[in-house]
């Protein structure tokens, strides 16, 4: 199944006419995992998922095997959280598992909750996702009437209720603290460290597992054709394929499934088709919009696995890439940039609050020609200001960009500053 | 519990102390803004970054939200942790105005303050880049923002909910665009509302009580007892007199809670912080007065002269059961102490009491306030101003008695009884007693009533001791002297006693209260030197259990 | 105020989906239903989404004025939600910006004068790959060019919508054949 075009491992049935229709599903072997699931011990899930190597794919990258070992044992309820807050730039992978394959979700949700002995299933879907949705609410309702949520599912003994949360509109709400703070009524304000994990302290103060949509959707696919084989689609730590979600100055952009550590040259050039209008490729931002930029060079032999691109100085992050051609300013690309981060600091902790803000009006005025010599200076002396001393990785995530974009391309804005 | 060291210094600390608190018992300041021990940690104003090194590994964190642990080393003075306090003041200061010269804050804020230790850097924003926000907006009726100084450290809004118990402030928007704010329509109004002026780390919420009135380094503080209820918080006396063109008549400019485990913690409530105003209200008594005919003007040897020739005349004439005394619980210890030795020890006056059934109660809560509006109840109890032996007379029936005309001679201190009778039995009172004195402290129909009026001293004019409900004796101390002729009361019985030819004990306050534990059980022990600053539980009355001062229905913080 | 029995027996079903005890929790997924229902949060509403939630109304308002979808003024007929971040910049989202500008004769924020559109710039729509995005209400519309927006206008003019862009059109290699 593997090859350079792609290992359609989660995305095989997206183009079959139906398949959100629990019926049509069911006839191509939906919740048949969780079947086989339901007659595993939990902890044997929990250790068949930590051996796939399967890696949280919503941003950070952590073991999703990991983290459901890490619920406490004897505290209850625990409830695992659906992370559908798909809103960092560039990313835009899980909206098509969501419309097209929402079943894959359920099931895979429903088996990280057997898993770590859940009985809630919360998926929360960013509120500008209206369609996507419609259609998980639908399918939500669908397994319902046919067993496979809510009470002694399929004959267990065991239940769990699945339900959609909604957001209505802040990026921050996709911080695994910022969900739950939502989920429970309040403004999406990531929550201070210590405690550390959701796991361990989570929704209403319980155990509860926030893992993103693509994670989950792995899972079926991991009991379905066993660790070893799964790890195998990926490198030796990140298991398994990654939909990649490519974006900008590509002939072909779009949602491509790839085996993890593929060569960013494969996804660019055999995959998006090359650089749009024959124009020279500049630079990319790897992993959604909190990702340090890499230039052309440093591109050259990339490979997109998360310790490849880490060692090459930027993030795999949501393995949206957005590719940047030589016509492009990054002085401008700093201005959408941070005019994104301005809007969405959620407001609770100074540094980003107050500087997301500044960092956008240092850029603006630099753009549109009134920058002075030393803003150049300032914008990066404010973003190291910012990186590291916030309460969530927003701060990073403005300051990185932030700072290599003056590293990398630095003669762009000189030549912008007129003085 | 943990050893560590802090910025090289070792300390021990309980399981579990944060690292300001830990930090604090070194006088280590780390500067905070959100943090304050009473409320929950939210650990957003990030000030308290230090640098950790634990086991070896170094990091930056939180010093409000990171328990001391064995064998940590903080370090809250390195170059690192002094850079990023100066960026984090600087966004801090991005949009603020700096009106420090108009800004009642100035002196005590800690924007300066921090400002002054981690940034004394330039500007980098120009003027008509700074955002506008609220000004002089009223949050409620005593309270008045201006949200371009606000830090949104979130503190008074934290207060109302998880002290006060309602929701009265909230931060709203979100990113660059938050603003601290009331609803239109619910204003910022519980008991306790003025806390968040003192929760306040800068000049965003002010107190119209205080606002313009004095710049903070004038003022001189002095440690004192609310005396506007049983509970006896703890408090500061600001006060100031030197610079009297502002406004001759005001001594004290404010009051602000001081903490106490025990007591109040670090909170006050509104009766009792603004209660200071009687202190130098216009109808304060100064001079005494008297009916007496032949007297230009009163003097108090005068009155106590009249007043002892008076109840030696009724003792003599109808013996003890002539003479009748309504005290009062607001009075101290020392003031009762040496009142019960006079008249019921020495002249064996039965008709004692401080209890009327018409006395002035106050709103009740779970929080602070109390009922009993009135400090020393427990000790009037303790000391036993109250009626005794066989022939005892309580508070109303001394009223009623005295409306009867069975006394010659009836003394009231505070108490103002012409509120609790009609016109018609205000005049019966004054024609069938034949002698009234009043100790008092403000102008009232007691005044006009007696025969003779001594002016009275107040909390904030004198040292004294209080009992507070709990069992718990606290000391005021003088900040400046009582108005006019007002004299402390116990010298009034001293004086008195003399007069009778019963000599008190002692000339002194502090040998008054030390008399007090040779006769008074419970107070067996306690010296005037040893009172210690937060009070001292009476000889055989334990300290009542820890309950976190907050309403019992609190509000979860952010 | 006068509720509409949809919106009780919505806010019915959304408490539901949370523990009886954490009714709390259906603040947002409630105000998003009342906004769908009424237009837009006014003071009115918020009393009593605070009341039947049980909460205070500061703590409405805070999650109100937080969460940006949420509406304090109605929004006209059509809202217009145009996506310039990057990955449609990068798709040519400003030329368009200009194009839909001039189209409608209003600037980001404004409502054309007929109160039919209301145009809002608007962050990331999660439609990267189909850049330039918007939303139209509650429909999607990616690929966007002058000539596809200038019909997409029309078609709400004249009372016939274009069909939105849903499902998601396939792009890259999910939707092809596996090759093996």
């Amino acid at each position: 199944m593997t090859s350079s075009n792609g290992t359609r491992l989660l995305s095989r049935n997206f183009a079959l006419p139906g398949q959100a229709n629990l019926d049509t599903a069911l006839k191509r072997g939906a919740y048949e995992m969780l079947k086989r699931a339901l007659k595993m011990k939990p902890e044997e899930v929990t250790t068949v998922v930590k051996a796939s190597g399967l890696r949280g794919h919503g941003g950070a990258g952590f073991s999703a095997g990991m983290k459901w070992g890490f619920v406490p044992k004897d505290v209850f309820p625990r409830y695992v959280c659906v992370n559908a807050d798909e809103s960092e730039p560039g990313t835009c992978k899980d909206r098509l598992i969501l419309e097209y394959d929402p079943h894959l979700l359920i099931e895979g949700a429903l088996i990280c909750a057997w898993a770590v002995q859940a009985e809630r299933i919360y998926i929360y879907v960013r509120g500008e996702y209206f369609y996507p949705t419609r259609i998980v609410q639908r399918a939500i309702d669908e397994a319902r009437a046919k067993g496979f949520v809510g009470e002694n599912i399929l004959g267990s003994g065991w239940s769990c209720h699945v339900h959609l949360g909604t957001g209505a509109g802040q990026y921050i709400c996709g911080e695994e603290t910022g969900l739950i703070e939502s989920l429970e009524g309040k403004k999406g304000w990531p929550r201070l460290k210590p405690p550390f994990y959701p796991a361990a302290v989570g929704l209403w103060g319980k155990p509860t597992i926030v893992n993103n949509v693509e994670t989950l959707a792995f899972v079926p696919r991991i009991i379905e054709i066993g660790a070893e084989k799964f790890l195998s689609y990926g490198t030796p730590k990140a298991g398994g394929p990654t939909l990649f979600s490519l974006s900008g100055s590509v002939n072909r952009p779009g949602v491509y499934e790839l085996p993890t550590g593929v060569p960013l040259k494969t996804l660019i050039y055999d995959c998006g088709g090359g650089i749009k209008d024959g124009r020279r490729l500049k630079a990319v931002i790897p992993g959604g919009s909190s990702s340090h930029i890499l230039t052309a060079e440093e591109c050259e032999n990339l490979k997109m696995d998360f310790e490849s691109v880490v060692a090459a100085g930027s993030m795999l992050g949501s393995a949206a890439v957005m590719v940047i051609d030589e016509t492009v300013s990054i002085p401008r690309l700093m201005v959408w940039m941070t005019r994104f981060y301005a809007h969405e600091s959620c407001g609770q902790c100074t540094p980003c609050r107050e500087g997301t803000g500044w960092l956008l009006r240092l850029a603006t005025r630099i753009l549109e020609g009134r920058g002075r010599r030393r803003d150049l200076d300032d914008l990066y002396e404010l973003a190291e200001n910012i990186d590291g001393k916030t309460i969530c990785a927003l701060g990073q995530a403005v300051a990185w960009p932030t700072k290599s974009y003056i590293t990398k391309f630095r003669h762009e804005f000189e030549a912008l500053i007129q003085e | 519990m943990p050893h560590l060291e802090i910025n090289g210094k070792p300390v021990e600390v309980p399981a579990g102390t944060n690292l300001i608190e830990a930090a604090r018992r070194l006088n280590i300041e780390i500067p905070h803004y959100c943090y304050h021990p009473g409320l929950a940690v939210v650990g957003s104003c990030r000030m308290c970054q230090v640098e950790v090194e634990l086991n070896g590994r170094k990091s930056i964190v939180v010093g409000c939200n990171t328990a001391a642990a064995d064998g940590m080393k903080v370090f809250n003075n390195t170059e690192a942790i002094h850079r990023i306090r100066s960026g984090v003041l600087e966004f801090y200061l991005q949009h603020h105005p700096l009106d420090c010269p108009i800004c009642d804050d100035a002196g005590e804020c800690d924007l300066q303050n921090y400002y002054l230790l981690h940034g004394l850097h330039d500007s980098r924003v120009e003027l008509t880049e700074k955002h506008h926000k609220h000004k002089v907006h009223d949050v409620g009726p005593t309270v008045v923002l201006d949200s371009e100084r606000c830090v949104l450290c979130s503190r008074c809004a934290r207060f109302c909910r998880e002290i006060a118990g309602v929701d009265e402030l909230g931060i709203f928007e979100h990113g660059g665009d938050s603003e601290l704010l009331n609803v239109p329509g619910r204003l910022l109004e519980n008991d306790y509302a003025g806390n968040v002026v003192d929760l306040c780390p800068v000049g965003a919420l002010t107190d119209k009580d205080f606002r313009f009135r004095r710049r903070v380094w004038y003022l001189k503080r002095t440690p004192s007892v609310c005396t506007g209820c049983s509970r006896g918080c703890n408090i500061y006396v600001d006060w100031e007199t030197s610079r009297s063109y502002k406004n001759p008549q005001r001594r004290i400019q404010r009051l602000k809670p001081r903490y106490n485990r025990g007591v109040n913690e670090w909170w006050i409530c509104d009766r009792g912080r603004y209660g200071y105003h009687a202190v130098d209200a216009e109808n304060r008594l100064t001079a005494p007065r008297t009916k007496s005919d032949g007297e230009s003007e009163a003097t108090v040897d005068g009155v106590l002269d009249r007043a002892a020739e008076k109840i030696k005349a009724a003792l003599a004439k109808h013996g003890p059961k002539s003479v009748a005394v309504i005290a009062s619980s607001s009075s101290s210890n020392e003031d009762l102490f040496l009142l019960k030795r006079l008249f019921a020890d020495e002249l064996k006056v039965h008709s004692l009491d401080v209890t009327l059934s018409g006395e002035p109660k106050g709103k009740e809560d779970e929080i602070l306030m109390k009922a009993d509006v009135s400090p020393n109840r427990r000790g009037a109890v303790e000391i036993g101003v109250q009626p005794w032996g066989g022939g005892g007379v309580a508070g109303d029936d001394i009223v009623a008695s005295a409306l009867d005309g069975d006394y010659e001679v009836l003394i009231v201190v505070h108490h103002d009884l012409t509120r609790m009778l009609s016109q018609k039995e205000r005049n019966r009172l004054g024609q069938n007693c034949d002698y009234i004195l009043y100790l008092g402290t403000h102008e009232n129909g007691m005044c006009h009533l007696a025969d003779d009026v001594i002016p009275i001293a107040m909390w904030a004019e004198r040292d004294a001791t209080y009992t507070n409900f709990q069992g718990r004796v606290q000391r005021t101390w003088r900040p400046f002297e009582p108005r006019g002729e007002a004299l402390c009361e116990w010298r009034v019985w001293q004086e008195l006693g003399k007069r009778l030819g019963h000599s008190l004990p002692a000339e002194s306050v502090a040998g008054v209260f030390d008399s007090i534990g040779t006769v008074v059980a419970s107070f067996k022990g306690l010296t005037w030197e040893g009172l210690p600053a937060n009070g001292i539980m009476l000889t055989g009355v334990s300290e009542p259990a820890y309950r976190k001062v907050q309403s019992s229905h609190p509000l979860p913080a952010y | 105020m006068d509720i509409p029995d949809t919106l009780v027996r919505k806010s019915e079903e959304i408490f539901f989906s949370f523990p009886p005890e954490r009714r709390e929790s259906a603040l947002v997924p409630l105000m998003f239903e009342a906004q769908r229902e009424l237009g837009c949060i006014t003071p009115d509403t918020e009393h009593w989404i605070a009341e039947t939630v049980g909460v205070s109304l500061v703590k409405v308002r805070e999650v109100l004025t937080f969460y940006s979808m949420l509406r304090r003024e109605r929004a006209e007929k059509f809202l217009v939600q145009f996506c310039r971040n990057i990955s449609c910049c990068l798709a040519g989202a400003e030329d368009l910006q200009r194009h839909v500008e001039k189209k409608l004769g209003i600037r980001n924020g404004e409502t054309t004068a007929d109160g039919l559109f209301t145009l809002r710039y608007v962050e990331c729509l999660g439609g990267c790959s189909w850049a330039p995005m918007m939303l139209v209400n509650e429909m999607q519309y990616y690929q966007l060019t002058p000539e596809k927006l200038d019909r997409i206008i029309e078609g709400f003019r004249s009372g016939r919508p274009v069909p939105p862009d849903e499902p998601t059109p396939l792009l890259g290699n999910v939707g092809e054949k596996i090759a093996v």
